[in-house]
């Protein structure tokens, strides 16, 4: 290396150069288009329940009757969306020979946690990208576009996972507050997958995590768990069905409160991760994992 | 070759992760059974009293935390002691030293027969265990108050082997910890097949759960849910499972399983 090289390095350089590499590596997978039929699949089966669900009770339904039954409906949520994006990310630790080499090259092990945090955060828009796209694609063939809320959920709300206050906003600004949730819920448990798997050097014990985490926001759905368990339970914050809206005698917590809580967490487990990453053994890691 | 392979099998932090796992998943259903004033308190007694005679019982206690985690978390279980081993053998160098010793066939055998060993034992050992604790805590017997039973115990709520519920509980029980041990075995070969063509390990451990559940998910939706394969490992779970549900859902894991990874190792040994 020349004092020149020395003079021009520029670390944000190196760190555009390490994000490129993890986005080849790890998004240009086999497994990134398990995500295209799964979609495909609840689309169908979810679109065709809405429109004969608008035949049988003689009422107009539209697509975001069908966008929110898909997002706001917990078994897809929980059997479905979270569990396949765990699937995803949950080896986002892992390492090639030629990836420790890029490593090297990068120089800082703050920069390789905050280059794996970016590259889960891409993970979520990309999957919820898809998600989203292929379920409006999908839904848009057989229901109509139109710019509020519809007959059916208009009078049948809790059939498609609306909660009756959140007809007071409009379906588009509704589905984005719904979605900021869904990703920052699974931002969330993709982290803490990554902080365990760091502190456990085992990525299946990462992803084990996750499932429980899941699951466990599940079972306390099923259960319809009370306070105060369901303020910490993941489920009251990353479905939307389950928020105030405004009702002061409401039980379930504001839409603000969920944004905090999740942001709470990634703010503490990136910390974590932070601290963890500065004692990583880099060199044995990929023998381990 | 075969025992070293079963005592790598048995003898790792991984399977005792799995039974644990398997464990914890059982006391989580076992809780929810338990329900009432608690067995050691004042009022337990009396509580009794009022109810049929075994109206808790050691057999109801392990079918109902049966139905609980441990159906979901079932082919993780299954993966967890060994089948990755195949990956970790092949990118740690291993396998070379260990075909100096013995053919590429044996060792193949050997993993294959290892992984389906212990991939059954992690998930049958658990309920096994638990049962001999409901044996312990709990009375050996059955309600006979139809109306006031735990679990449905017409033959037909109770799988493909029910009838042997009310005749002989204690084989009933045995018979779904024999399940237990064939699903485990199955997915375990399901988990080495994927180690044979991935160096990943992540991916082997966590592809047979992803597939279970995405094949869950679809059948449940499309109305078919005795043919998912949450069946095999809780038969109890819904009404009229048949052995031609069972049978088919763990067949085909099985073959296409066994089938890829005889491929997958044969385009493997150029690579050793």
């Amino acid at each position: 290396m020349t004092t020149k090289d020395v003079k021009s390095f520029v670390p944000w350089k190196g760190f555009a150069h390490f994000m490129r590499f993890e986005i080849e590596q790890h998004f240009w997978q086999m497994r990134w288009l398990l995500p295209l039929p799964v979609m495909l699949i609840v689309a169908y089966i979810v679109v065709g329940d809405v429109a004969v669900d608008s035949l049988n009770y003689s009422l107009e339904s539209n697509t975001w009757d069908a966008l929110f039954s898909v997002f706001g409906n917990a078994n897809l949520v929980f059997f479905v969306f979270t569990l396949l994006f765990l699937y995803l990310v949950s080896d986002l630790l892992r390492e090639t020979r030629f990836g420790e080499g890029v490593l090297f090259r990068l120089g800082s092990r703050r920069l390789w946690w905050l280059g794996k945090t970016l590259t889960l955060g891409l993970a979520v828009v990309v999957y919820l990208s898809v998600a989203v796209g292929i379920i409006a694609g999908i839904a848009g063939f057989v229901l109509p576009w139109q710019p509020g809320w519809s007959q059916a959920t208009m009078q049948l709300p809790l059939e498609f996972y609306v909660a009756p206050g959140a007809r007071d906003i409009p379906p588009a600004a509704a589905l984005g507050q719904l979605l900021l949730l869904l990703s920052m819920g699974w931002f969330c448990i993709g982290l803490a997958v990554m902080v365990i798997a760091q502190f456990s050097n085992q990525l299946v014990i990462g992803f084990l995590t996750g499932i429980l985490v899941n699951l466990s926001g599940l079972m306390a759905e099923r259960a319809d768990t009370g306070p105060p368990i369901a303020y910490v339970s993941i489920h009251q914050h990353l479905l939307y069905y389950y928020h105030s809206f405004g009702d002061p005698k409401s039980v379930y917590p504001a839409w603000i409160v969920s944004v905090l809580y999740w942001a709470l967490w990634v703010g503490l487990f990136y910390r974590v991760g932070l601290i963890l990453s500065a004692k990583q053994d880099f060199l044995a890691q990929e023998e381990r994992q | 070759m075969f025992r070293e392979e079963l005592t790598r099998a048995f003898w790792n932090r991984s399977f005792v992760i799995a039974l644990a796992l398997g464990i914890l998943s059982l006391t989580q259903g076992y809780l929810e059974y338990i329900d009432g004033p608690s067995p050691s308190g004042s009022g337990y007694q009396d509580y009794l009293s009022r109810l049929p005679p075994f109206y808790n019982n050691a057999y109801d206690a392990l079918i109902w935390a049966q139905q609980g985690l441990i159906g979901l978390l079932a082919p993780v279980m299954a993966v967890l002691p060994f089948a990755d081993s195949l990956a970790l053998d092949r990118t740690r160098g291993y396998l070379r030293l260990v075909l100096a010793r013995v053919s590429y066939g044996r060792f193949l055998l050997a993993k294959y027969a290892a992984v389906l060993l212990s991939g059954g034992a992690a998930l049958a050992l658990p309920l096994v265990l638990f049962f001999v604790y409901t044996n312990l805590v709990l009375p050996r017997g059955l309600n006979p108050v139809v109306e006031q039973q735990r679990v449905l115990s017409a033959p037909n709520a109770l799988g493909p082997f029910g009838d042997l519920y009310q005749s002989a509980p204690d084989m009933y029980i045995l018979g779904l910890a024999g399940m237990s041990f064939v699903f485990g075995a199955v997915y375990a070969i399901f988990g080495l097949a994927v180690s044979a063509a991935s160096d990943n390990r992540y991916i082997a451990l966590a592809t047979p759960f992803m597939v279970f559940f995405l094949a869950h998910f679809i059948l449940s939706a499309l109305g078919l849910p005795n043919w998912s394969p949450l069946s095999p490992v809780v038969p109890h779970w819904l009404m009229n499972i048949t052995w031609l549900q069972i049978l088919l859902s763990l067949g085909i894991v099985l073959v296409s399983s066994t089938v890829f990874y005889v491929a997958m190792a044969g385009r493997m040994r150029s690579r050793i």
